[in-house]
């Protein structure tokens, strides 16, 4: 099933010297239970091609239709919410919160009761395969690859089936990275997600069911 | 020792012995045969601490603790202290409603007032504390969620990790029991779960490793105490800003200190500005512009002629107040009068009727006295004897008084209000509105031997232009006879006494008016009330005929220039007004400072905070809610160290404390402009780019 159709979208940006074409006329689509991985060079676009489809900037023109609905016609805080969630390289969870807590924040914000949000985290945290001994722990107690585990949990509690990976395991050893691209892939595949992971790891990308690959602003 | 042995020891009852022990608080050891009681010495001081602490009224379960030791027995002390002092004040409040009690004169007295009394003083009493406690309360729940130390030793093993856990809690006199040992060991402190993992960190000053023990706790409703869930959060978002501002402490710091100098140096500035301005509108009273009716000469500012449109004129300009009109007449003790009092009056009087004076006759009158502020600066120091501008400047003849009309007691000599006694139901007030009556100096009633309460005959003349020249005659009135109401103990004020009797001016227009004589002034000073306004008013005087003083004009006695004592004021006005144009000048700009300050500030300390925001916003956060948080947050610093720099300000400032937190609403309406203008460009940064290359 279709989830995000993308067409003709092109984004650029003016930097401190010159405007840079991130994305040029790119379509393409994504559909549910597949995993995706985007690849290309740095400075391909890939990174800004996440961000449009997580709505955090504005294509400058084309449509990128989330299922079936205009993004750019979207309230883009309820859509990141609801039906989206990104992953980082950096983690970026919020260190004053420990690890349930970090996963009830989505939650949280979508008006779940405090109890209710944080059975869910918990469930989600089980399902990353983290114990209850990480469950109170708080970033700096945790490993990388507990912490971005904590990550994929919180993106899991916003429930909208659509996880973008941007450089998920940059920051891990390889036996946490397979850990985390056959978490993603479990995700797609048993969970029924679209995943869409941006890497420049040859080795992620092999494990994706489609592989797209960006130069200069163009999927080719 | 039994049961009974340790009743008498302790004279403490068998049954609250008993009690003790079903309490937990006691646990004597029983005896292997019998199985009775046998209580050990430490039985007994355990059981003087609990009588002790009961007789303190402590609650039982505080003592446990105190007796587990999980209570230190100060801190126990402090608090029974507390209550003890909160005990206090009901009793006194109830003490103080008996009292009310026992005063009403009824017997009956109303049971709902009182008890809604009461239970409002209760209210109103407890509610703030209760917001502290609650406060206080969700803040430990806060603190203890997570905590961390460092050790001195690296913890390698579950063993060493252990180890570590339990030396802390010993040290912070907290119950400590290991649940599960491991990489992250999970405990109870004073029974509360908590989770503990180990870092290695690099000490800041020394830069070797060194290992932190972060716990933390598990969210345990057990630890929750009774706060109202809205309060509860409320308090907490306090808590997370509060634990916000101690995170990034040198950037709080920073905004705090800025804030203060701010503030200090705008109090001083803007003080500065209120303070020139106080002194400027107050500067007709501090340095009063006083105009007199002078000759055209500027010779005389008295025994002049003043006609009655300058008068009018005077009366009636919005512009003025204080003014101070003379009229002046000469008296004749009457035969009758002779007897009582002077009897060397000589035949002077014959002299009533008209008497032809002339310029050269004025010399003689020197010896008259004036009143100080009517000298007049002489333009031609070898005439001096034409300063003296009294109308009776003739040689006084023996019987001859001078008689005022005053509207005004300092017309006759400044503070003589001071030296008048008035007769038994007289007063200035009542003196003004009356007619044929006059106050008098005590010389002038010593010496015809009058006193208050006398009447006065005198015959009256007044003086008129002569015909012929630039001399004065003397023309006669009707003879008056006048009350003496008031006596001026002139024996100080000497030569400085203007004339001998005193009539109210009112009285000596009505001579005039019943003799169908035209009126003159003879003298004429007032107070420019508002000297801002003094061209306008200079000008206005001119339609009267009132022209600015020309020295060397010809010597007359019509009142038909003015004086005006306004050099100074015009001096320290310009002064004043140059100083405050400057400061207003200047205004825009410091106000522009504090806007940049409040843009530049709070866009220099997010900086480091982008990925904090970036997240939330990427999590769904509203721009508005993030937005919301942050200001909140740099606000209130800024207001807290605003708040700092106000009290300095207004301590060491120029300014009174209200100016100071005036300042203080300026600076935080330009602070949030300008905070807010920061944020705005800060929520505009691209979450994308900050996220993606953090």
């Amino acid at each position: 099933m279709e989830k995000i159709r993308v067409e003709n979208v092109s984004y650029s940006y003016q930097n401190q010297y010159q405007k840079i074409e991130a994305v040029k006329e790119v379509s393409c689509s994504f559909e549910a239970g597949n995993m995706y991985a985007i690849t290309g060079e740095s400075g391909s676009g890939k990174s800004t091609f996440l961000s449009l489809l997580a709505g955090l900037d504005r294509p400058e023109s084309g449509t990128i239709l989330v299922e079936g609905e205009n993004l750019l016609e979207m309230d883009r805080d309820a859509y990141r919410r609801k039906q989206i969630s990104v992953v980082y390289q950096a983690f970026h969870l919020f260190p004053l919160l420990n690890a349930v807590e970090n996963v009830m924040y989505p939650m949280e914000l979508q008006g779940i009761s405090r109890r209710e949000a944080r059975k869910q985290a918990e469930d989600c945290l089980r399902e990353v395969g983290l114990g209850e001994k990480i469950f109170h722990q708080y970033p700096k107690m945790m490993s990388g690859g507990e912490q971005q585990r904590v990550a994929i949990a919180r993106a899991m509690a916003a429930q909208g089936r659509i996880l973008l990976a941007d450089e998920p395991t940059g920051n891990l050893d390889s036996e946490n990275e397979a850990h985390i691209v056959e978490l993603l892939g479990k995700l797609a595949h048993e969970r029924d997600y679209l995943v869409i992971v941006v890497t420049h790891n040859p080795e992620v990308a092999r494990q994706a069911d489609v592989c797209l690959k960006m130069k200069d602003g163009r999927m080719v | 020792m039994n049961t009974k042995q340790m009743e008498e020891l302790t004279g403490i009852t068998r049954q609250n012995i008993r009690y003790y022990e079903r309490q937990g608080l006691l646990e004597p050891a029983r005896d292997a045969g019998n199985a009775y009681r046998d209580y050990s010495d430490e039985d007994v001081r355990r059981l003087k601490l609990i009588k002790m602490l009961r007789m303190l009224d402590m609650p039982l379960k505080e003592i446990k603790e105190v007796l587990d030791g999980t209570l230190p027995l100060k801190e126990a002390a402090a608090k029974q202290q507390e209550a003890l002092l909160r005990q206090q004040k009901q009793i006194q409040a109830a003490v103080e409603v008996c009292a009310n009690i026992r005063k009403e004169k009824s017997e009956s007295i109303d049971v709902d007032s009182y008890l809604d009394r009461m239970e409002h003083m209760a209210k109103s009493g407890s509610v703030f504390a209760r917001i502290v406690d609650d406060y206080k309360q969700v803040a430990e729940e806060e603190r203890q969620r997570q905590f961390s130390f460092y050790t001195d030793q690296p913890v390698n093993t579950a063993g060493r990790f252990e180890e570590e856990l339990r030396k802390w809690a010993g040290e912070e006199r907290r119950k400590f029991r290991m649940v599960r040992p491991g990489r992250y060991p999970e405990f109870t402190l004073d029974g509360v779960s908590y989770t503990a993992a180990c870092t290695v960190e690099q000490d800041q000053e020394t830069k070797e490793p060194r290992t932190r023990i972060v716990c933390g706790r598990e969210d345990d409703e057990k630890v929750k105490k009774e706060v109202q869930k809205n309060r509860r959060a409320v308090f907490q978002g306090i808590y997370s800003i509060g634990v916000n501002i101690r995170r990034h402490r040198f950037k709080s710091i920073l905004n705090g200190m800025i804030s203060m100098m701010t503030v200090v140096v705008l109090v001083f500035y803007l003080g500065n500005l209120v303070s020139a301005r106080g002194q400027f509108e107050e500067l007709p009273e501090a340095i009063p512009v006083r105009a007199t009716v002078m000759n055209a000469a500027g010779t005389l500012n008295s025994g002049l002629f003043i006609r009655q449109q300058v008068l009018d004129m005077v009366y009636t300009s919005p512009h003025i107040w204080k003014i101070r009109e003379t009229a002046e007449l000469v008296g004749h003790m009457t035969q009758a009068d002779e007897g009582a009092g002077t009897e060397e009056q000589t035949q002077a009087d014959e002299g009533a009727g008209t008497e032809e004076l002339t310029q050269a006759d004025e010399g003689a009158g020197m010896e008259e006295p004036m009143q100080p502020g009517e000298q007049i600066e002489a333009e031609d120091s070898a005439q001096p004897d034409e300063d003296n501008g009294s109308l009776s400047g003739d040689i006084p003849q023996a019987d001859e008084f001078r008689i005022l009309g005053i509207n005004d007691l300092g017309s006759v000599y400044e503070d003589c209000e001071q030296d008048l006694t008035w007769a038994d139901g007289w007063s200035w007030e009542s003196f003004q509105k009356s007619r044929d009556v006059c106050v008098a100096g005590t010389a002038f009633l010593v010496g015809h031997g009058l006193e208050p309460g006398d009447h006065l005959s005198c015959s009256l003349e007044h003086y008129i232009r002569a015909e012929i020249g630039l001399g004065l005659e003397r023309e006669e009135l009707k003879p008056l006879e006048m009350e003496i109401v008031g006596a001026i103990e002139d024996s100080e004020a000497g030569e400085s006494m203007a004339a001998e009797v005193m009539l109210p001016i009112g009285a000596v227009r009505q001579l005039y008016e019943e003799n169908d004589k035209v009126y003159f002034a003879s003298s004429l000073r007032f107070t420019v009330k508002d000297p801002m306004k003094l061209n306008e008013l200079k000008q206005d005087l001119r339609e009267p005929g009132l022209t600015p003083v020309v020295p060397g004009s010809p010597e007359n006695y019509a009142g038909s220039a003015l004086r005006m004592e306004d050099d100074v004021f015009i001096q320290a006005a310009l002064g004043l007004e140059k100083s405050i144009s400057l400061l207003e000048g200047f205004l825009p700009f410091v106000l522009l400072i504090v806007v940049l300050s409040g843009y530049i500030v709070p866009h220099l300390l997010f900086q480091g905070r982008k990925g904090e925001y970036a997240i939330m916003r990427a999590l769904g956060t509203s721009k508005r809610r993030c937005t919301l948080v942050f200001f909140a947050e740099h606000m209130l610093l800024a207001a807290c160290g605003g708040a700092a720099g106000a009290v300095i300000g207004a301590i060491f400032g120029t300014s009174d404390i209200l100016t100071a937190w005036m300042v203080w609403g300026i600076f935080l309406c330009c602070y949030t402009l300008g905070a807010a203008a920061a944020l705005w460009m800060f929520g505009r940064m691209s979450i994308a780019a900050v996220l993606t290359h953090q």
